[in-house]
């Protein structure tokens, strides 16, 4: 059994032991999710050790016969870019998990839907076969359906299902479009290498109507307008930490891109103008939502959605360059999304408007710096991971399409007028010395501080991840071209 | 003609399913169960034997005609046997039809002239007459005078359909399409099925079980016989495949509007059959039908078995008004409502369950068969309505607050019911070429 099989049955597993722990037991629910989630990340790493970083193929891969019939196989595997993309998902996932406050009136629920929610994000990741992305994608959206739902009850509830018809709608647009590949070009399998070479050999015209359906899909996960209505809401409903993991599950909208691009070369290329037009609309319309968001929950999901457009357009401008940047932007973003989140519910456990809150630098120093240094990355700024991706995403898009990358870049810069503001803000404004407000706790440290280390780790020393992601991405180009 | 193997795999399947599901469904005496059993052993056995000598071909012509006119005529008699006994043993009576309906059609299928089904069609209508009929005093009229109609209406297209076909020429079109209107009432195809959902609201859950997880899946894909007489006359399977995607759609968005569970669950059936009559008239049919059939029969069944429990009535008598019923039952009874959403995600053809592979497998052949792409896409957005549809039954099943002195059963008939149902709608789900291969088995030409 190969890894790349494990990563998705490990968190099955957690969700199944779930169902074995005693009702109602908090310590013992989040004890038995802490070790899984650690097997997860452990496995993630041992993956890394394992890869080898120069050779471009698909690595440490299994394929087992699924339905025969239509030659579907589970057929997974490791590239540069799903190893690291899939390592910050376990590292999000743990982080999650370690967080003292998620579901305390359902924790055996909560932790049994967020390992399926990571199962599923592994299985969208590690597939090499298109059927099996296919059904990893659909199935992603169930779990997040329920740990939305969970918090308040049927109200919520409602807006939940409304989410769940609406992810359902997109990712059977994106059947529709492997359907169609498939038997279109008359494939022989459903396999990610012989779609790849039955999907260059479609018309133009064929090219682009799928390729356009792959789009709607990675569009409403990424999100990009007009598919983003349910981002706001969504994560405000749910959980911190479970917000956290399906907001970071976001980034699964830049991968999907990616692979559609490589698998389909004549519609990415047809569609580039005006799907990288859209990417740099959405972008500075999202920052301009997250500038006036009156809640910091919002304001994250907001500049987290601005990030994912510039990184969609890297995605899809097919630049070597650009395509490196948005991964590693993904990985680095999403965590400190991820790590802002659950930095705001620290906040609002002790304030009842969190954006009240002045002078915090004084009585909050940890805090502060994490809020620091997780925003500076959300906003690209240097020494981050964020600066990194953006900044190769930007540079490998300027020479093709420059006004484009001007719109992102001014996004960006919306972005980090709103970090800089916040921090002014929350960080130095007037000290309420009349206010004794405890600084974050060590648990609430634990699972804050792995993620701005991950983010600062990746800004300082960037060919840790680029040294795998380059030639897996070299590898789609030579592919598509 | 149906292939013995499509009879050998669905006619023994169909009758010890009845069995197992009379056997935990039934209130009634010992005795009263002990009989069903042996009615659907006996026919199990029966199917079992006949539908072997028949695809195995061990035997001459002869004998394959001769041992399975006398099995099917036993078996029908002895169903016939059970039907005066409806109005009091709801097992008994439940059984009865189901064997009549079921094998009635499967055997006519079996046979080489088109008579016999369309018979077994007319035959299957009354006997759901006569059941339904039995159902609340409020609705009794109602669901009465709503099969009474579809019946005859079936009898009449079904044999005035044959005759036509025996003049053959330009007829021969009319009276397959006749003949498969007559199919399409059985079926609860809209708009054949508009009297289903006032049916399902008449009579219990458990009769609404057996109609939804047996009778239907066997009707719709007893069609697969007149559609592929129907050779070149290709307006016929793509009139059919039409009428099935419309159906799907319809049913499901009217399913979205109303608001007594027991209709939303008739619609739901009727989206399924809707399915299934669009997988019977496209390539590779009758495989994609059976399998779609076999996991419709694995969601519906959970479903019904789902109405039973939360209503507190594992004979069937009852039937909730409101989806407010399913309120807190993860609460409740958290094994029930994981089965629950199981079957309900099935039913929504949601990945890693039996309808997903079902629903792909469907949807790939119909591609390759070069059905109108609008067929597929509305079949696509049925996908989408059956997920909101799924949506209307999670959100207070997992979301609600349980209503005060409201109390779920554990270890009843009907939670049994739903635990074998949502474990069909996962495995082959999870093992989707078992499914496959089995259908494959069973549409062997």
């Amino acid at each position: 059994m190969s890894l790349s099989f494990l990563v998705v049955v490990v968190p099955v597993l957690g969700a199944a032991c779930q169902t074995l722990a005693p009702a109602g037991s908090l310590r013992a629910a989040r004890g038995c999710a802490a070790a899984f989630a650690a097997l997860e990340l452990a496995l993630c790493a041992l993956a890394a050790l394992l890869f080898d970083r120069y050779d471009p193929a698909v690595q440490l891969a299994t394929a087992r016969p699924w339905i025969d019939t239509l030659g579907i196989g589970f057929r997974t595997g490791f590239d540069g870019v799903s190893l690291w993309l899939l390592f910050a998902g376990a590292l999000v996932a743990l982080c999650c998990v370690l967080y003292p406050r998620g579901m305390e009136g359902r924790p055996r629920e909560y932790y049994f839907w967020l390992f399926l929610l990571e199962a599923a994000f592994a299985g969208i990741l590690v597939s090499r076969d298109m059927f099996l992305l296919g059904a990893f994608w659909i199935a992603y959206a169930v779990p997040v359906y329920f740990l939305e739902g969970l918090r308040e009850g049927e109200q919520d509830g409602a807006a939940a299902s409304g989410h769940l018809i609406y992810s359902v709608a997109t990712s059977a647009l994106m059947m529709a479009a492997i359907t169609a590949l498939y038997t279109l070009a008359k494939a022989r399998s459903f396999s990610a290498r012989d779609i790849f070479q039955a999907g260059a050999s479609l018309s133009g015209g064929a090219q682009c109507w799928i390729f356009a359906a792959f789009m709607a899909a990675a569009a409403a996960r990424a999100p990009l307008p007009p598919f983003h209505s349910w981002l706001g809401g969504s994560l405000r409903r749910a959980p911190a930490s479970g917000a956290a993991i399906f907001g970071f599950g976001a980034i699964t909208g830049v991968y999907l891109a990616l692979k559609a691009a490589a698998v389909l070369p004549g519609g990415a290329f047809g569609l580039s103008w005006p799907l990288l037009t859209l990417c740099a609309a959405s972008a500075l319309y999202c920052a301009a939502l997250a500038v006036s968001a009156e809640e910091m929950q919002t304001a994250v999901a907001w500049s987290g959605a601005a990030f994912s457009a510039v990184l969609l357009a890297g995605a899809v401008s097919g630049s070597v360059t650009a395509r490196a940047g948005a991964v590693l932007g993904a990985c680095c973003a999403g965590a400190a999304a991820a790590a802002l989140l659950l930095l705001g519910d620290a906040l609002r456990q002790r304030f009842q408007n969190p954006l009240s809150a002045r002078g915090l630098l004084q009585s909050m120093p940890v805090f502060s710096a994490l809020f620091i240094v997780c925003a500076a990355s959300l906003a690209a700024l240097p020494p981050t991971g964020g600066f990194a991706g953006v900044y190769l995403a930007l540079a490998g898009l300027f020479p093709g399409y420059p006004w484009h990358a001007a719109a992102g870049m001014a996004a960006v810069l919306a972005v980090a007028l709103l970090a800089a503001l916040a921090c002014r803000r929350l960080l130095w404004g007037d000290f309420d010395a009349g206010l004794q407000t405890p600084d974050i706790r060590p648990l609430e440290a634990a699972a804050i501080v792995p993620l701005a280390v991950f983010t600062v780790l990746c800004g300082i020393y960037p060919k840790l991840l680029l040294d795998y992601i380059v030639p897996a991405v070299t590898e789609l180009e030579r592919l598509l071209n | 003609m149906m292939t013995p193997a499509l009879s050998a795999f669905l006619a023994p399947s169909a009758a010890l399913a009845a069995g197992v599901a009379a056997l935990l469904f039934a209130g009634g005496k010992r005795g009263e169960r002990a009989l069903a059993l042996f009615f659907c052993v006996f026919t199990a056995a029966a199917a079992a034997f006949c539908a072997a000598c028949g695809t195995y071909g061990a035997g001459e012509a002869w004998q394959y005609s001769a041992l399975s006119a006398f099995c099917d005529i036993s078996v029908a008699a002895l169903a016939l046997l059970c039907l005066p006994l409806a109005a009091g043993g709801d097992a008994l009576s439940s059984t009865g039809f189901t064997l009549l309906a079921g094998t009635g059609v499967m055997c006519a299928a079996r046979g080489s002239n088109p008579a016999f089904l369309a018979t077994a069609q007319a035959l299957a209508m009354f006997a759901l007459t006569a059941l339904f009929s039995g159902g609340r005093e409020r609705l009794r009229a109602q669901a009465a005078v709503s099969w009474i109609f579809p019946a005859v209406f079936a009898l009449a297209l079904s044999l005035f359909g044959f005759s036509l076909m025996r003049h053959g020429g330009g007829l021969y079109g009319a009276g397959i399409t006749l003949l498969c209107a007559g199919g399409f009432c059985l079926c609860g195809l809209f708009p054949f099925g508009l009297a289903l959902p006032a049916v399902f609201g008449g009579a219990g859950a458990v009769r609404c079980a057996f109609y939804a997880a047996a009778v239907m899946p066997l009707s719709a894909i007893a069609l697969v016989f007149p559609l592929s007489l129907s050779g070149d006359a290709a307006a016929v399977r793509a009139a059919a495949a039409a009428l099935g995607a419309v159906s799907a759609t319809l049913a499901s968005l009217a399913a979205l509007r109303e608001p007594r569970p027991a209709r939303v669950v008739a619609l739901a059936v009727c989206a399924s059959a809707g399915w299934i009559v669009c997988a019977a008239a496209g390539a590779e049919s009758a495989r994609a039908a059976v399998a779609l059939a076999v996991a419709h029969a694995a969601a519906a069944g959970g479903l019904c078995a789902a109405l039973a429990l939360v209503s507190g009535d594992d004979s069937g008598g009852g039937s909730p008004e409101k989806m407010e019923v399913f309120s807190g039952l993860w609460r409740l009874s958290p094994g029930a409502a994981f089965a629950l959403a199981a079957v309900l995600l099935s039913n929504a053809g949601a990945p890693f369950t039996a309808g997903f592979a079902a629903r792909f497998y469907s949807l790939v052949s119909m591609v390759r068969a070069g059905t109108n792409p609008l067929i597929c896409a509305a079949l696509a957005l049925d996908a989408v309505l059956a997920a909101a549809l799924a949506a209307r039954f999670l959100r207070p099943a997992f979301f609600g607050e349980p209503q005060a002195d409201k109390n779920i059963p554990s270890g009843g008939a009907a939670s049994m019911v739903l635990a074998a149902c949502a474990l069909a709608a996962i495995l082959p789900g999870i093992v989707p070429q078992l499914l496959l291969y089995a259908a494959g088995l069973a549409a062997r030409n």
